[in-house]
């Protein structure tokens, strides 16, 4: 691990039970994030980014959840820490966004005592200390009247203004991770650019890292450093933000970027690929998770055990099925 | 605040005037009427109209309900047919054992349910709540007069631990103060646990979906992510909001309550509005029935009152400005 790593993770399996039997929902991710970037992690609904992003922080309920591999955060493993060191880490090193801020915070609390709570738990200021604090957070995001809304009630927001102090619990104790896990999904679109101008904002001035979780691939080349594309409950592409647009690899991001308007590959005759994320239960568990989505390739494309190929320096794809398509291989027309 | 207080005080006014209405003509139902008790086969034919008449019982429905209510808003509720005195003393010598014997099952059976609900919620599928969960279902169901006797049975004639019957020591209630509080408690304590254990079962069941069902929100995971210690989770955010709900049933939990202490009264001899009620009933003491079944009704509506109050006094979202 190098000097720069903020967050490693390890081989991460997180399983649900689901009637008796654990079913991994994330399946062998291996990531890294480094200090002061911003991390997108992209895929479509159900690939198993928020349980990623939950099992961070150990936010799963560990009734019918389980977590295994390692995610060390400065070197430690967060997986084997006790509830005490946990308890550390939540809100004082990682602050989580969640994506629907309408049920993200407790209906019966005003939103200035939401965010003294976190400096409770990781600071010693004092009460003044923490109300002062708190109207100081509530004015860092944008709040128009930060004394008002200190005494508002969560019902009383709208929904941008109750993502914005959402954002300022998470960020109240300085955390250096941030994980917003789509936080502008629930937002219509005029709030969602102010929200996400908010975070690109807070953190150029402080610092600190991010992992963002989102669906749109626009964010991502606006405010990304590196991304990784999940398919399935693995990782199946990593690159810098760049190399990621310019030269797409897995036939999975390819579709990604195909569809989003803007991007126009070479490609424009790429498949639109089809049928949807499995669920959990008939997730395919052996070969190339993707091979059943584009049947018109031959088997002997894929892989037996698909593995990471570094094709260039920081750019790795899974599988070998990326190369047809580099070559510009997909013949078949389109669904 | 006070506003919406004394705007609910005000709703209370129409529930009233409807509730006397009801009350009024299900007396106007029955059959015989507040002289009935004094007929006697020797008096002259006429004699009975014209007592009728005088005593005001030939007027018009509207004239006998304004007269009606005037008298009870003055707190005369006409004359016991059977003991020939005012239905108020009758019912006062009893009401105070029911209105005992109810806070006593109401505190009993929050001190029971709502801790059992929560640990049943919080330890979900797990041995705590298996094991109260079997409870809930096997008490459930139980007539109240069955598991009356079982603890007659076991803590008052096996273990002796506490009397059976009557809802006072009469040397004690004699020699009053302190010997007569502690007595009274004394018997409560059966008649008392007997309606928590049965009352407290569809709190429990309750409290715990609730609990379960906050503790998977949302905003519990963003109360997690804040590094809350798993125990201040509870205290500060699971607490609050699963108990919500119940203190908006606390109204029907009273009035179920005191409704239950019928069936308890009679089955521990504890005179009681209860067993006054079912007295009347077999007797056929209209007035007093219907003094009763007013009470009960009043009880039901200042629960009800007494509920969105305190929903009010929890929930910022049901405050109106
Ligand atoms: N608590 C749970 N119990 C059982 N299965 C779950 C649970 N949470 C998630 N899953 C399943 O795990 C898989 C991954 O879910 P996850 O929520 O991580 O998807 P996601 O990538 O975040 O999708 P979205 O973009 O819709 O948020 C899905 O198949 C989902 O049905
Ligand atoms: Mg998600």
């Amino acid at each position: 691990m190098s000097n720069d790593t903020l967050l490693q993770i390890k081989d991460l399996r997180v399983s649900f039970r689901i009637e008796g039997q654990y079913y991994a929902a994330v399946d062998g991710v291996n990531l890294e994030i480094k200090k002061d970037e911003v991390f997108a992690l992209v895929g479509e609904s159900g690939c198993g980014k928020s349980a990623m992003a939950l099992s961070i922080s150990r936010l799963h309920n560990e009734n019918y959840t389980q977590c295994a591999g390692e995610v060390l955060y400065e070197g430690k493993d967060l997986l084997s820490m006790t509830p005490a060191e946990m308890n550390n880490v939540r809100g004082g090193k990682i602050g989580m966004i969640f994506q629907d801020p309408l049920t993200a915070m407790n209906p019966l609390m005003r939103i200035g005592a939401q965010i003294e709570e976190t400096l409770t738990y990781h600071t010693n200021l004092s009460r003044a200390e923490k109300k002062a604090r708190a109207l100081e957070l509530l004015e860092r995001v944008g709040m128009v009247n930060p004394a008002l809304t200190y005494d508002q009630f969560p019902h009383e927001l709208s929904g941008g203004m109750r993502q914005r102090s959402v954002i300022a619990i998470a960020i109240a104790a300085k955390p250096d991770l941030i994980i917003a896990d789509e936080p502008t999904t629930a937002l219509d679109v005029t709030i969602q650019a102010q929200i996400l101008d908010l975070l690109d904002e807070l953190r150029t001035g402080t610092g600190g890292s991010m992992i963002l979780i989102t669906h749109d691939l626009a964010v991502v080349a606006d405010i990304a450093d590196r991304v990784a594309v999940m398919y399935a409950g693995q990782i199946v592409e990593t690159a810098t933000v760049y190399d990621l647009f310019a030269n797409p690899l897995h036939p999975y991001t390819r579709s990604l970027l195909h569809s989003m308007p803007s991007a126009l590959t070479e490609e424009a005759r790429l498949h639109t690929i089809q049928g949807i994320v499995p669920t959990l239960k008939n997730l395919p568990r052996t070969g190339c998770r993707f091979a059943e989505r584009i049947p018109w390739h031959n088997a002997s494309l894929h892989e037996e055990n698909p593995t990471y190929h570094e094709v260039t320096p920081g750019h790795f794809v899974l599988c070998t099925c990326y190369k047809t398509f580099a070559l510009g291989g997909g013949t078949h027309g389109t669904a | 605040m006070w506003k919406i207080v004394v705007r609910r005080l005000l709703i209370l006014i129409p529930q009233l005037i409807a509730l006397s209405l009801i009350v009024f003509f299900l007396a106007w139902l029955m059959p015989g009427d507040a002289l009935r008790g004094l007929l006697d086969p020797s008096m002259p034919p006429g004699e009975m109209n014209r007592m009728r008449e005088e005593a005001g019982l030939n007027d018009p429905w509207f004239v006998q309900y304004t007269r009606w209510v005037g008298n009870v808003l003055q707190g005369d509720l006409g004359r016991s047919l059977q003991h020939r005195v005012p239905v108020t003393r009758v019912i006062g010598d009893n009401m105070m054992n029911t209105v005992r014997l109810s806070i006593m099952t109401t505190v009993m059976l929050y001190a029971i349910a709502l801790p059992l609900g929560l640990l049943a919620g919080r330890k979900h599928n797990k041995i705590p709540d298996k094991v109260i969960m079997l409870y809930v279902f096997t008490f459930f169901s139980i007539p109240t007069i069955v598991l009356a006797l079982l603890m007659i049975f076991f803590f008052a004639f096996g273990l002796g631990w506490f009397p059976a019957m009557n809802a006072v020591d009469v040397r004690a209630a004699f020699e009053g103060g302190w010997p007569e509080f502690w007595s009274r408690i004394h018997h409560l304590i059966l008649p008392s646990m007997t309606g928590a254990i049965l009352g407290g079962t569809g709190i429990i069941y309750f409290l715990r979906n609730q609990v379960i069902d906050v503790q998977n929100s949302d905003y519990i995971t963003t109360a997690r992510a804040k590094g809350t210690p798993e125990r201040r989770v509870y205290t500060h955010h699971v607490l609050r909001n699963a108990l919500l709900p119940i203190a908006g049933g606390m109204g029907a939990s009273i009035a179920a309550v005191v409704a239950g202490s019928l069936f308890i009264e009679r089955t521990f001899t504890i005179n009681g509005m209860g067993q006054l009620f079912f007295d009347s009933v077999l007797g056929r003491d209209w007035p007093v029935a219907n003094a009763l079944i007013m009470f009960y009704a009043v009880v039901g509506v200042v629960a009800g009152l007494l509920a969105d109050i305190t929903i009010m006094l929890v929930d910022p979202r049901i405050r109106i400005k």
